[in-house]
């Protein structure tokens, strides 16, 4: 009997894989996080759908005091991984096509201020654009 | 003088962490608790014993005991009922010792969030080293998070507020529409 | 379906003046009312006479609508195919009823949940303790009381524990958790020995209480199937299945028919994983290594085809009011074809290899055994009570999606102990594969899902699902505003976990308990939920 599941076990092969020494890809529709891409993103004009699609709170919209002296105040939508249940509904809900899904795995944060993503939005003031400092680590499509 | 306490203060506590790390690298103990999740995140945990994932060969390894138990890796959204039990495990772990929050719930709560029943995730009741969103994590994003905590992989997310300017117009739509 | 008029007859003759009203409230659902003091002889009577099987109790606070109190029980008549409801309304300010538990011992943990969560006192219950809310909960607040809102913030209080009697001389007590060895879900167990022979255990659960019930009030149609997804992730299909059917029941809408077709395929791939990490699960628990890696490596393959399918490996996502949030491509469903071809193959050599490994059946024969006749008393269901002889299955009994369209055996074996609940899973998976076999053969086409915007105001509605581990039934009430009112989940565990102890005594030593409790396979998050 033992012997049987050996041979069994021998015949089975490596399957292992070599994450972390290489990357392995995710299928096409794998939820992996949802990803904002703030230009599209119409929050600064008043819409709300992906925070009302949200149920567990992970997308909020706020309102801040921006740095720039012509706005006092502006909205700020944040994304909060760390609440986020990658349901998709948020990417359904956008009707400006700026959320979508991608298939990241590597979501691990040591801070829960990490997990946070927002964007802030401001008023067109024809200013220049050093105005404003943008941050842009190319994780935004 | 003062500065020089502070660069040897920070020095100290880099030098611990590094020393944490270079201890913890070479092989780890978990003890899971579960903290009143929906089994789907400890399903992923047990799948990371399976030959596709094989974290042995990591030098990760599970154990029964808090008392062996480099790191406590919790699951849900912190139920009431396993504060205590929760809290205990914790205690009985020596140093040094992580906390690890797997998956929406034991991070912030997720879709139960502060409630009659749960509270919030385990960041109110534990220091947590690691979060690792996900409902459920898969086992691929568990290892990066394990391996984050062990100092041995790269955090990819990062804190970001970013400034759009945005056209004074007429709202498209009414809000909450 | 049910014959009211027949049906009405018999029980007015039968329960005379006790029977306060009968109506027909669809082609498969009878609604009776009764008088609260006359709940167990009408009990009885259903259960002896009409061959009913008790399947929930729970309670309702019709306030401000209604006056009071609303018990409601539901009860299964497979013949007919159809549900029959109990009500008995009960006064707010004397909420009792007479309790079943002399008639029908699985109503204990049910009326236990009506009187800490209600207030309504079952009374000459045997041991009337909490049940489901933390130890530090106030004894004064009742969560579903319609007031009661799931976000309110609770002051805990003194803790109360049951007290148990200390153990007779000679027995040894053997506390286990709930924080248990292994990557377990929490639970207690305080197990009774008298030198090795397990002589008793007493099961404390709802560590996991999460309040699912109370979190989906007010909630809107699209976002109930993420919580029911969530009140057991291993069944998450299984229980949107059953949502999503309760809400199209309420509406009158009708899941296309390729959604039917494809909800069956994909619930039967939930089954095959679970049933496949059950038999990876029992191997670790009689030591056989290599044969828990290649269960092991049989359920990671279902779970990276479900996520090619569905974009998620449990199957989160894909059940919607009306049908399904996506389609299966041409590709999707070869890839099906594909790994059920490999299955087969595996599971013929892997069972074969199993029932030969002397080591493993000697620990699962002969432990663990639930006798039929205490399988029937406490309604077990499932795997777990067709391994003792309970033939039920709503897969076959109460058709839902497209089960009335494909053949499939269910197997029944009256062994009741932990080879025959391991073999009724090894049958299951091979029908699991036959059943979705011959979905991707019969599958039409058209749309997958069919519209559904609002829910009626006021309306009721059951829906029901046979999960992996058993019969799961979420019912339903729809307030006012269109948002929901009141959810009540019967999940298989919540039934099974009842009979578990039932199990323990008789000739099992300590060390087979890992083994009888493997064998069972039970959630705590759904039992709990």
């Amino acid at each position: 009997m033992i012997l049987s599941w050996l041979r069994r076990g021998l015949r089975t092969g490596v399957l292992t894989t070599r994450y972390p020494a290489g990357c392995e890809e995710m299928p096409l529709d794998f939820r992996g996080r949802p990803a904002l891409d703030a230009d599209r993103c119409l929050a600064g004009q008043g819409c709300d759908r992906c925070v009302q699609a949200c149920l567990p709170a992970a997308l909020s919209l706020t309102t801040v005091t921006s740095n720039d002296p012509k706005t006092t105040s502006a909205p700020q939508l944040t994304l909060d991984y760390s609440r986020c249940i990658m349901c998709g509904l948020c990417v359904a809900a956008c009707p400006a096509d700026a959320l979508h899904m991608v298939g990241d795995y590597e979501l691990a944060s040591t801070t829960s201020d990490d997990l946070r993503v927002s964007a802030v939005f401001t008023q067109e003031d024809g200013a220049s654009s050093r105005d404003y400092e943008e941050k842009n680590n190319g994780r935004y499509a | 003088m003062a500065d020089t306490l502070d660069t040897a203060t920070r020095d100290a506590a880099d030098q611990l962490q590094a020393r944490v790390q270079r201890l913890l690298g070479h092989s780890l103990h978990i003890r899971h608790v579960d903290a009143g999740s929906c089994n789907a995140c400890e399903a992923e945990i047990k799948m990371l014993l399976n030959p596709y994932y094989d974290i042995q060969r990591l030098g990760i390894f599970f154990t029964v005991t808090p008392r062996h138990a480099d790191m406590l890796l919790v699951t849900g959204c912190m139920t009431r009922a396993m504060v205590d039990p929760l809290r205990q495990t914790y205690e009985a772990m020596p140093d040094p010792r992580l906390v690890v929050a797997v998956g929406a719930c034991a991070c912030s709560g997720g879709i139960f969030g502060q409630s009659a029943y749960t509270l919030g995730g385990i960041g109110n009741i534990l220091p947590v080293d690691v979060y690792i969103p996900g409902c459920p994590p898969t086992p691929l994003t568990l290892i990066h998070g394990l391996l984050l905590a062990l100092g041995r992989a790269e955090q990819r997310m990062h804190r970001d507020t970013r400034q759009v300017k945005s056209s004074r117009v007429l709202p498209m739509l009414a809000p909450g529409a | 379906m049910i014959d009211i008029a027949s049906l009405q007859s018999r029980l007015v003759a039968a329960c005379g003046e006790k029977l306060l009203n009968a109506e027909q409230c669809s082609p498969d659902e009878v609604v009776i009312e009764v008088a609260p003091g006359a709940l167990p002889q009408v009990v009885q009577m259903l259960r002896d006479e009409f061959k009913a099987v008790f399947v929930d109790l729970f309670g309702l606070d019709g306030r401000p609508e209604q006056q009071g109190f609303q018990l409601t029980l539901v009860f299964s008549l497979d013949e007919e195919e159809s549900w029959l409801y109990v009500h008995a309304d009960l006064d707010v300010d004397a909420p009792r009823f007479s309790s079943l538990v002399e008639v029908l011992p699985a109503a204990d943990w049910y009326e236990r949940v009506v009187w800490e969560e209600l207030g309504v006192t079952p009374q000459g219950h045997p041991l009337l303790a909490g049940l489901r809310l933390a130890p530090d909960w106030p004894q004064d607040v009742y969560p579903q009381r319609h007031a009661f809102r799931w976000q309110e913030q609770v002051q805990g209080g003194e803790p109360h524990y049951f007290e148990l009697a200390p153990a007779p001389a000679g027995i040894v007590d053997y506390p286990l958790g709930p924080v248990r060895s292994g990557i377990v879900e929490s639970g207690h167990y305080l197990l009774r020995t008298a030198g090795e022979e397990l002589v008793d255990m007493r099961l404390q659960l709802f560590y996991k209480h999460r309040g699912i019930e109370k979190r989906a009030e007010g909630l809107d149609l699209e976002h109930l199937p993420l919580i029911a997804e969530r009140i057991s992730g291993t069944s998450a299909f299984a229980h949107s299945l059953a949502l999503c059917q309760a809400l199209e029941r309420a509406a009158g809408v009708d899941a296309p028919p390729r959604a039917r077709f494809l909800r069956t395929l994909l619930a039967e791939l939930e089954r095959l994983y679970n049933h496949l990490g059950f038999q990876a699960d029992l191997c670790q628990a009689t030591g056989l290594a290599v044969a828990q890696a290649q269960f092991d490596i049989l359920k990671e393959r279902v779970l990276r085809l479900n996520s090619r399918l569905a974009g998620h490996r449990y199957l989160f996502g894909m059940n919607v009011p009306g049908g399904l949030s996506r389609d299966l491509d041409e590709q999707a469903l070869q890839s099906v074809r594909d790994l059920i071809a490999v299955l087969r193959r595996d599971m013929e050599t892997l069972s074969r290899l199993l029932l030969a490994s002397a080591s493993h059946r000697d620990r699962l024969e002969g432990s663990g055994i639930l006798k039929p006749e205490d399988a029937l008393a406490y309604c077990a269901v499932g795997p777990i009570g067709r391994a003792s002889g309970v033939d039920r299955d709503l897969r076959r009994d109460h058709p839902y999606a497209a089960y009335a369209e494909v053949d499939f055996a269910v197997p029944v074996l009256a062994a009741g102990d932990a080879m025959a609940r391991a073999q009724i899973r090894l049958d299951e998976t091979m029908q699991s594969l036959h059943i979705i076999a011959q979905v991707l053969g019969a599958l039409p086409g058209g749309a997958v899902r069919s519209p559904l915007e609002q829910l009626p105001p006021g309306k009721a509605a059951f829906g029901w699902a046979e999960s992996p581990r058993g019969e799961c039934l979420h019912w339903l009430l729809v307030g006012e505003d269109g948002t929901l009112r009141r959810y009540r989940v019967r999940t298989a565990s919540f039934a099974n976990w009842q009979a578990f102890s039932l199990a323990i005594p008789g000739h099992n030593i300590l060390t087979d308990f890992p083994v009888i409790e493997q064998s069972f396979g039970l959630s705590f998050a759904g039992a709990d939920c």
